[in-house]
């Protein structure tokens, strides 16, 4: 993989990439999205959205 | 008030105060479609709650460090929790919430003065990668090359190129003009396609029925 530096500095000024690369870019971006988005909530975070719920917090 | 990880939580609710959740407020004016009306008698304030795993996936998105990004959505959570007075019904719910988020993740760099890495590599270990027998970009090379984009960058790809923002939105999120949200958006697209060889004709495609089965696997046991 080429380093972020040496990406960066050939692509100062941004570049127009063929419409199906950035396609391609924008489909695995989603991809990586939504892999995230699949995750459970953390227990502290349905903890705070209870409490908040109750009245508990952040009134 | 202190919850089980530690943060006190009325403090995070009085932090609020010239908040991220006031400066937010003014621009959002796309009807937001993404959410169902509550229920008569129910707490308009329920709607925060529907964006809440999009919220943590634009945090471990723009953040380096998992442990940093749900402090990020806790910290969202609580402001537009709190400030909910100040958002305008029937204006885009998810656009002000992301715009807390975002502005709280540039205070907190600003009060930090530096991005906080992730030297454990939880995240690292967390993100799924395709199988290395095809020697072709694995989805740990892509989010290892994303999360090395400016801050910037990775907000525009993530709000345009992944989420399905309109760059109009993004913009009204990001509090620059949409010309800028397309020109971070290309700046970052051209480096992700150096660092990942794509200008050389490799294929980056993560949607082949194996990989999908790895990626899938992958994030039922990190969940």
């Amino acid at each position: 993989m080429v380093t972020m530096a040496r990406a960066r500095s050939d692509n100062k000024d941004g570049q127009n990439l063929p419409p199906a690369v950035e396609e391609q870019i924008n489909r695995n971006l989603r991809l990586l999205y939504e892999q995230r988005l699949e995750q459970e909530l953390p227990d502290r975070l349905k903890d705070l959205v209870a409490q908040l719920r109750s009245g508990g917090a952040g009134q | 008030m202190t919850d089980a990880s530690g943060y006190d939580l009325a403090a995070g609710a009085e932090n609020a105060a010239p908040s991220e959740a006031e400066k937010a407020s003014p621009v959002c004016a796309a009807a937001d479609t993404s959410a169902a009306a509550p229920q008569p008698g129910e707490d308009p304030r329920e709607a925060i709650i529907e964006h809440l795993p999009a919220l943590r996936a634009f945090a471990l998105s723009l953040c380096r460090n998992g442990a940093m990004a749900d402090d990020l959505v806790q910290e969202t959570l609580l402001k537009a929790w709190s400030k909910f007075h100040l958002f305008s019904p029937g204006t885009n719910l998810r656009a002000w919430l992301f715009t807390i988020l975002r502005n709280s993740l540039h205070s907190l760099r600003r009060k930090r003065r530096r991005e906080v890495s992730d030297p454990d590599g939880i995240m690292a270990a967390q993100l799924a990668s395709k199988p290395d027998h095809d020697g072709r970009l694995a989805m740990r090379d892509l989010a290892a090359a994303f999360a090395q984009l400016p801050l910037e960058q990775r907000e525009a790809l993530m709000l345009v190129g992944a989420m399905g923002f309109s760059v109009e939105e993004a913009a009204e999120t990001c509090g620059c003009a949409p010309g800028t949200i397309k020109s971070r958006a290309a700046r970052g697209r051209g480096t992700l396609a150096k660092m990942l060889g794509l200008n050389r004709g490799e294929a980056m495609d993560l949607t082949e029925s194996a990989t999908l089965a790895v990626i899938n696997a992958q994030g039922s046991q990190t969940g």
